[in-house]
């Protein structure tokens, strides 16, 4: 496809394309392996322990040879909380490896990601079954250093893709592409579900080797920015900047500035193709990184909002078999809905802010309904056609916003022009917000089992409901400042025409 | 179909974490009148060669317990000379096919003086098995666990069948011995609670007043909870060929010409 200068769509190539495709599917194929492990948590759990009849069955390497715990609720809570030292591994790995991939190559980080999470998931999954070692020190290390190297590949892939897609049609384009979540909570459901009956073994097996070929392809297919190709400066680059001219800076309302700053670049652009390489040290430092306007509130926002968010991924099949007594399957199924939400929801509302030139609007009007639709779908009846429909649009207020923080905003906090001079500030910015998004994520995990054991079902939707409006109040200053200048800019047009 | 990584003792002393199960909980469904306490192994021990007994080939250790061999008269005798059987100490070994290894069909360890009967794992091939004259006080509960295909036993006539009289065709006390003949199937019997194998496994006989419960077909593993075998070439083949033609296509379309940054 020629690049040419209008149209939304027309000026992206096809380098933008398999960009695009490479970066989701990267996270589709981790998403799936998390997936993969929430799905085969009842036959995990049936291998590590004795069977639970009355009389015990002989043969015992058939029945009851298997001890490290006695009975399956000791292995669903550890398995609980190996889920919460992944998150919590997991965020700890996003500060980091945000902060490596600036200075690293994007493409070796992010492949050395994919395959070394393969090769831990591997190792956890089907190694020590096949060897018949369980052993919980060795799982929870094993776990960790997932979380670590799993760590590695959002800011990566957030980093690539706002290299290739510039502000314009961001919202929309990173709207879409954040579905990679969903989709690969489908895809891992998916292939769970095939290969689970010959043993869980193979459920781990067949996700690590999509996910380490999945590393393979993106070591030898990967541009990590158009430079590489030589594609940015002119025309491809242009929408980035020549966005600037008709719309406000997402991020920051020094108009004029701008502009020059641009034009300056370009042209310095031209003469030296090879920055970069010459000034390497231009990449952000963490704390440098943690100042820039808009990190720390978008960040303790998405931790507010990725709680909540991932208490759905985590508890949502449980609640709808424990509370309306659904079965597995249907709760399975039904729990889909919410990611469905989740996908249109990112996408329509990335298109909304595209066109307000706004996000914290779209957003605090998002997380408003969010509020409106959890007290919605906690009294929600027992039919699954109604549930599903709540549950999708739950998923449209809350999983909309959520993958709207992650993806586009982090992207713009990483391409602001208060950043000009250092572009290297990509993956380090998606990291801490969506580090700090998991911390919060990881402490929720606890909570939420705390606040259902203690308080009951409807007491963790009014913490969800609490939640969800910390983070309204997280970006109020940002709203403030948003709306202002929209107001700004309608009282100059006003006043021009 | 078994799976088969761990060779387990049958007998809990070697079984590290679970403490043995009170004998309310016992798969066994009838008990010997005698107190049974596996501790107190005088015969067989562990086959593994575990649990401080030497270690020794099963067949010897079983066979040759007590000095002496098989006498033609007994009853192991006439089974050993009817079935063309090798006498090897205490045991009648036979094979039924030249490339099968030699298996006790019969163990004659009457007047041995024994008091304890543990363990005679070595001999669960075994169709006869004569324990008589010997002044035992104690037979443990698993002792014939296993012992599939045991169609007699002669016991010294205070100890009570395995398993109990239902587990018997015929039980008879003749000569100060009881004869235990014909062992019946814990799987099938009628008037009785029926055998609840987990899903995915069958009951199936596994010595007298014992059962067991094996994968059904084409499962297999641990609890039975894996069926068929994974089709590692169906799914690895394409995903490795398409891996590498997609790597080639990407690399031919995208980073050949790529400047390194």
């Amino acid at each position: 496809m020629p690049p040419s200068c209008c149209g939304y769509l027309s000026q992206y190539t096809h380098h933008h394309l398999i960009a695009f495709l490479l970066t989701f599917f990267s996270y589709v194929l981790l998403h799936a392996s998390r997936k993969t492990f929430s799905n085969v948590k009842v036959s995990i759990s049936a291998q590590w322990t004795p069977s639970v009849l009355n009389e015990s069955l002989s043969p015992g390497e058939t029945w009851r040879d298997n001890h490290l715990f006695e009975d399956e609720k000791q292995a669903t809570l550890f398995l609980g909380a190996l889920d919460s030292i992944f998150l919590f591994s997991y965020a700890v790995g996003l500060y980091l490896s945000g902060v490596i991939g600036d200075r690293v190559n994007l493409r070796y980080v992010l492949c050395f990601g994919l395959c070394g999470s393969a090769a831990v998931e591997f190792v956890f999954g089907t190694l020590t079954e096949w060897l018949h070692i369980y052993n919980i020190y060795l799982y929870c290390g094993l776990w960790v250093l997932n979380g670590l190297l799993q760590s590695a590949v959002w800011p990566c892939v957030v980093a690539v893709m706002g290299n290739w897609f510039g502000k314009t049609g961001r919202g929309f384009v990173f709207g879409l592409w954040s579905a990679c979540a969903s989709v690969g909570n489908i895809l891992g459901a998916f292939l769970a579900s095939s290969v689970l009956k010959y043993g869980y073994e193979y459920a781990f097996l067949v996700t690590s080797v999509v996910q380490f070929a999945g590393g393979v392809v993106v070591f030898f297919g990967l541009l990590t920015s158009p430079k590489e190709v030589g594609l940015c400066l002119e025309s491809e680059l242009g929408p980035v900047e020549t966005d600037t001219d008709s719309h406000q800076p997402l991020m920051s309302d020094e108009e004029d500035e701008v502009e020059v700053e641009v034009y300056a670049r370009r042209h310095h652009s031209i003469q030296q193709p090879d920055e970069p390489l010459a000034e390497p040290p231009q990449a952000i430092g963490f704390c440098q990184a943690f100042c820039l306007p808009g990190v720390l509130p978008y960040s303790l926002a998405y931790a507010c909002l990725k709680l909540v968010n991932y208490s759905f991924f985590f508890w949502l099949p449980f609640y709808l078999s424990n509370n309306y007594g659904w079965k597995e399957a249907e709760a399975d199924r039904l729990s889909v809905w919410y990611d469905v939400g989740g996908i249109i929801g990112g996408t329509v509302q990335g298109l909304i802010s595209d066109f307000m030139g706004k996000r914290a609007p779209v957003l605090a009007t998002s997380l408003a309904l969010a509020m409106g639709a959890l007290v919605g779908y906690s009294r929600s009846p027992n039919d699954q056609v109604i549930n599903a429909a709540l549950l999708a649009a739950t998923g449209f207020f809350i999983g909309g916003p959520s993958n709207m923080i992650s993806s586009a905003i982090s992207a713009d906090l990483g391409r602001q022009d208060a950043l000009r001079g250092s572009q290297e500030a990509l993956a380090t910015v998606t990291g801490i917000v969506d580090g700090t998004g998991s911390m919060g994520a990881a402490g929720g995990q606890y909570l939420v089992s705390l606040i259902e054991s203690k308080l009951g079902w409807m007491c963790v939707f009014y913490f969800f409901i609490v939640m969800t409006g910390g983070s309204i109040v997280f970006i109020t200053p940002l709203l403030f400042k948003e709306v202002r200048a929209m107001w700004r800019d309608r009282q100059a047009l006003r006043r021009q025409l | 179909m078994h799976f088969s990584w761990k060779h387990r003792p049958t007998t809990s002393p070697q079984t590290p974490p679970p403490p043995p199960p009170p004998l309310a909980l016992r798969w066994r469904r009838r008990h010997h009148s005698l107190p049974t306490k596996s501790t107190a192994v005088t015969v067989g021990g562990d086959y593994r060669g575990g649990g401080g007994s030497s270690t020794v080939h099963p067949l010897v250790s079983v066979c040759e317990l007590c000095s002496g061999t098989v006498l033609n008269g007994t009853e192991v005798g006439q089974l050993c000379s009817s079935s063309a059987g090798r006498i090897d100490g205490r045991c009648c070994l036979k094979n039924d096919n030249t490339s099968d290894p030699e298996r006790i069909i019969g163990l004659d360890l009457s007047n041995c003086s024994l008091t304890h009967i543990g363990d005679l794992q070595g001999a669960s091939t075994a169709l006869m098995v004569d324990l008589s004259l010997n002044p035992i006080v104690n037979v443990s509960d698993t002792a014939f666990q296993g012992f599939i295909e045991l169609n007699h036993l002669i016991l010294p006539q205070d100890i009570v069948c395995p398993g109990g009289n239902t587990s018997w065709g015929k039980v008879e006390v003749k000569q100060g011995k009881r004869l235990c003949e014909g062992q019946k199937s814990m799987c099938n019997q009628t008037g009785q609670l029926s055998v609840n194998c987990p899903e995915n496994s069958l009951c199936a006989p596994y010595g007298p007043g014992f059962f067991e419960c094996s994968c059904a077909d084409n499962y297999h593993g641990y609890k039975c909870l894996r069926e068929g075998e994974f089709p590692a070439l169906q799914v690895f083949g394409p995903l490795g060929a398409s891996t590498v033609v997609i790597s080639v296509l990407l690399w031919v379309t995208q980073r050949r010409k790529a400047k390194a940054l």
